[in-house]
């Protein structure tokens, strides 16, 4: 149904009963006097008809056409008067008579139609344009008291008038419209009465609706104006409404005043965590460069003690603080990981990944591992690119295998491999090892959660590379899955999606597995090389100089980069540069290297940048710079390779 | 003593009540009306025309119509035998006191105007007489029809100085006096007439006998038919009644004599009545 409007509604039910009735009572006045206008023609016609036949008598009686013309023309005078005929008692017409003025009619053929009109027991005859009226000529009685038969009054003739009804059609005419006007007039004040009415009700509604709106958008200021002419409902509807309004804004500022309370807690406390997240971040960082550091020397040392040591009893000593130092400083590592990850100190960088260099990578790393143990580790070659955070993603895979090493048994088998499925690369690290119950799978990804294997306790974990796992895949939105039985070995699968374009990740330091286990015995192409070393430990320095000395390298040790500055305003020249990543003042290596850059025209020598910080911002500069990295605690074999790889390439 | 009534209206009513105050109370007077068997009577008085015919056709009594016109009892009686005897007191005026009156209010008449029609039954010659008398002539004109009454009115009213009226209402009725009058006024020439209603009318003067006067006449009747057992012949009334219309004359610029005048010119004249 269309909707009607309050106005339209309110128009029409005033409207129409007036209309009725005003209509209905014209109707009615209007034929009443339309009847009686009918009415008075007709008598004034009968008037005249008698008054001319009673003034024709004698008229007639003398047949005097002068006399009958006499007063014929005197009755035409009368106004509407069209024709007049007079006839004797025979319907023979003695005089007929039409006014000039009106249709002009022709008196000879006029007496048929006077006959065939009107006679005496058809008095009145109406057509459109005229009333006939037929009147007797009867002469009049005059009482003679002659006591004498009075004779039977006799009809000596009969007076037709025809009354032209023109004036009277004009009249009605006039009165038909005069009426029209009126009822115009009468329907046009309430006409306006119900337009200013219905104003007054359709105004304040549409400024209500408008306020409504303007709430409904938002703004609480809105007022509706209340006007005197506003009808009371509405008047109280309005101001009810500028009270809701003002009740709206009141609860709205309070509501607004309590979040702005709440927001400002919630600042507080944000601040707060931020500021606890930031120290905490910062006691990490602290801790993870303060515990390395010596943990870093320990090792050199170590390295060194080993080279010095002599007998079995010394050598074994020695062998058993190694494995000790090795065991803290995995210890240390994946307890600060595990700490990084919870605080999310780590941030993923995802970009583009070759997983297949990845993979060799891994491999290089435990190929040792897995053949003291007498395993065989196998990597299925792949030539997938997935998108993910290099870094942290080889980290999942070092973890699985080092997992897989350590829970399978001599000769056993340790298998990677890729496997496309769909738009995601799946990266399997299969053993054939002891396998996971299915009780303990639900527990494996927690924290220092073994397995009880009173076989491998040799190479015992110390339960974190799972949880470390299990915290990167969810950081990274891979995918983590596991299939294992108890005795018939283990399957971790990650699910990595797989990167659209196709380009060549930017890893810094990866290492072809052959040169290392080349350089396993070569010493010869260290020997004789001059080396920058760098760090603001002095146990550090001192550690790492010893090493390299025997080594077979030439060592300059500087503990901050004036002192470079020094040594190389007496024009000091390296084959190498190994330098501390973090350095006093807030001086990083980059900046040794880049101030070695400087001074020496020739080409810039190989550069080994060695931090305690895995933080982002560390990693990625030197990614930028080029320059390879290393983590301390930074094993002397791994620093070997890498050292003798970079002079080879040199060379 | 029967008394015939031809209706109730007023010329008889008023008849009637004189009738009674003049008779004297030994006189035993019934009312009819004329419709019915009038029975036996002494005397039977008919008045009017209507309650002659009814007497005449049950003659069974001595009658006395009064208030006829002298034509119609002649119609209804002359020439019949009636043992019982029959006499009248005529309506109308004999020619005689019509002539003289006309003289005495219009001497200088010469030519009298007269309308007949075919059924008029007058006897004209004792008005010849009275005209020449008085040194003029009548003029009289025939009227056939109603319809022809205006040419022969014309042609009567062109001839002559006075239209004298005839108790013939086939031409002087209600419904044509008053074109007669017209006509005669519109050629100034007056008419005489018969009755007051004449006069009332519009003519210029009329000589009649009033129904009293003809009831005075009646009781002296029957007091003389009681007396004597017998009837007088037939009569004119006695007594007669001028009426004058001086606004007519007035109008056809004629001065009037008075009334008394006029009496006296018709003593004069040799008139016998007073």
């Amino acid at each position: 149904m269309r909707r009607i409007g309050i106005r339209t509604q309110i128009t029409a039910l005033t409207l129409i009963p007036l209309l009725v009735v005003v209509v209905s009572m014209e109707a009615y006045f209007l034929r009443d006097r339309f009847a009686d206008l009918d009415n008075d023609l007709q008598e004034h016609g009968k008037l005249l008809a008698r008054q001319l036949a009673g003034s024709a008598e004698y008229g007639v009686f003398s047949n005097n056409q002068a006399f009958l013309q006499g007063i014929a023309n005197y009755t035409l005078m009368q106004n509407d008067v069209r024709s007049i005929a007079i006839t004797d008692s025979s319907s023979r017409i003695l005089h007929h008579a039409s006014d000039p003025t009106g249709k002009v009619t022709s008196s000879g053929s006029d007496d048929n139609i006077f006959q065939s009109r009107v006679d005496l027991l058809n008095p009145i005859s109406i057509d459109t344009e005229s009333v006939w009226l037929y009147q007797p000529i009867v002469p009049t009685q005059v009482g003679l008291d002659d006591l004498a038969d009075e004779p039977k009054s006799l009809q000596i003739g009969a007076v037709v008038i025809e009354m032209s009804r023109r004036d009277t059609e004009k009249r009605k005419s006039k009165m038909l419209w005069f009426t029209v006007s009126v009822t115009a007039l009468i329907l046009a004040f309430p006409l306006y009465a119900i337009f200013l009415a219905s104003r007054s009700i359709t105004y304040p509604i549409r400024r209500l609706s408008e306020a409504v709106q303007q709430i409904a958008k938002g703004n609480l200021d809105v007022q509706v104006r209340v006007s005197d002419g506003t009808t009371q409902e509405l008047g109280n509807l309005a101001s009810g409404f500028n009270d809701m309004a003002a009740q709206l804004k009141d609860e709205r500022a309070i509501l607004e005043d309590r979040i702005e309370e709440a927001t400002q807690a919630l600042r507080a406390k944000k601040e707060e965590a931020e500021r606890a997240s930031h120290d905490k971040s910062h006691f990490l960082a602290v801790a993870s460069h303060d515990l390395r550091q010596p943990l870093h020397a320990l090792g050199l040392y170590i390295a060194e003690l080993q080279r010095k040591a002599v007998g079995d009893e010394q050598q074994y000593l020695v062998r058993q603080v190694e494995r000790s130092v090795e065991s803290l400083s995995t210890l240390l590592n994946a307890l600060l990981d595990i700490s990084k990850l919870d605080a999310g100190a780590i941030v993923p960088h995802m970009q583009v990944c070759d997983l297949g260099a990845m993979l060799r990578h891994v491999a290089t790393d435990y190929q040792i591992l897995s053949s003291l143990r007498n395993i065989r580790l196998v990597i299925h070659p792949c030539t997938e690119h997935v998108h993910s955070d290099p870094m942290l993603l080889e980290r999942i895979l070092t973890n699985l295998v080092s997992n897989a090493l350590r829970y399978t048994p001599q000769n056993g088998r340790v298998m990677i491999a890729c496997r496309r499925r769909g738009d995601r690369v799946r990266i399997e690290v299969r053993d054939n090892g002891i396998g996971i119950s299915r009780n303990d799978q639900n527990n494996i990804y927690r924290e220092f959660f073994q397995l009880n294997q009173p076989q491998l306790d040799s190479s015992k974990g110390l339960g974190l590379g799972l949880a470390i796992v299990d915290r990167l895949v969810k950081l990274l939105g891979h995918q983590i899955g596991l299939r294992s039985a108890p005795g018939k070995g283990s399957v971790f699968a990650v699910e990595v999606p797989i990167a659209s374009g196709v380009a060549e990740s930017s890893m810094a330091g990866t290492i072809d597995s052959e040169t290392e286990t080349e350089a396993v015995t070569d010493n010869s192409i260290l020997a004789g090389k001059k080396l920058l070393v760098v760090d603001d430990d002095e146990m550090v320095l001192n550690s790492t100089a010893s090493i390299l000395l025997a080594w077979g390298c030439q060592v300059t040790l500087a503990t901050s980069l004036s002192q470079v500055e020094q040594y190389l305003q007496h024009d000091m020249s390296w084959d190498m540069i190994i330098s501390d990543y973090q350095l006093e003042n807030h001086a990083t290596g980059i900046d040794v290297i880049t101030m070695v850059q400087q001074h020496q025209s020739q080409k810039l020598p190989p550069c080994i940048l060695v931090s305690g910080d895995t933080g982002p911002t560390v990693l990625k500069l030197a990614a930028v710079s080029g320059h390879h990295l290393l983590h301390k605690p930074v094993k002397p074999a791994k620093l070997r390779s890498l050292a003798i790889h970079l002079l080879e390439d040199t060379e | 003593m029967t008394l015939l009534l031809g209706d109730s209206s007023a010329p008889y009513q008023a008849f009637t009540e004189t009738l009674r105050q003049r008779l004297p109370a030994s006189i035993r007077l019934s009312v009819r009306e004329p419709n019915g068997s009038v029975g036996a009577s002494d005397l039977v008085v008919a008045v009017g025309m209507k309650a002659a015919e009814s007497a005449a056709s049950d003659p069974r009594s001595p009658i006395l119509a009064v208030m006829v016109p002298k034509s119609g009892y002649d119609s209804l009686f002359l020439g019949q035998k009636m043992p019982q005897g029959i006499s009248a007191i005529y309506l109308d005026q004999p020619w005689e006191r019509q002539v003289d009156f006309l003289y005495a209010v219009l001497p200088d008449v010469e030519r009298v105007g007269l309308l007949y029609s075919p059924e008029t039954r007058l006897e004209i010659s004792p008005l010849l007489n009275s005209v020449a008398n008085h040194g003029g002539s009548v003029v009289a004109q025939s009227v056939q029809s109603a319809e022809r009454l205006f040419s022969s009115l014309e042609r009567v009213l062109s001839g002559s100085d006075v239209l004298l009226a005839i108790p013939d209402s086939r031409i002087y009725n209600a419904t044509s006096i008053r074109n007669i009058l017209l006509t005669s006024y519109r050629h100034e020439v007056p008419l005489i007439g018969l009755s007051q209603g004449y006069v009332n009318a519009g003519a210029l003067a009329a000589i009649f006998t009033l129904p009293e006067q003809i009831a005075e006449q009646t009781a002296k009747q029957i007091v003389a038919f009681e007396q004597r057992r017998g009837l007088a012949a037939p009569s004119y009334p006695e007594h007669f009644t001028i009426s004058l219309n001086n606004q007519v004359a007035r109008s056809l610029e004629i001065r009037l004599p008075s009334e008394s005048d006029i009496r006296k010119r018709m003593r004069n004249t040799g008139g016998a009545e007073r």
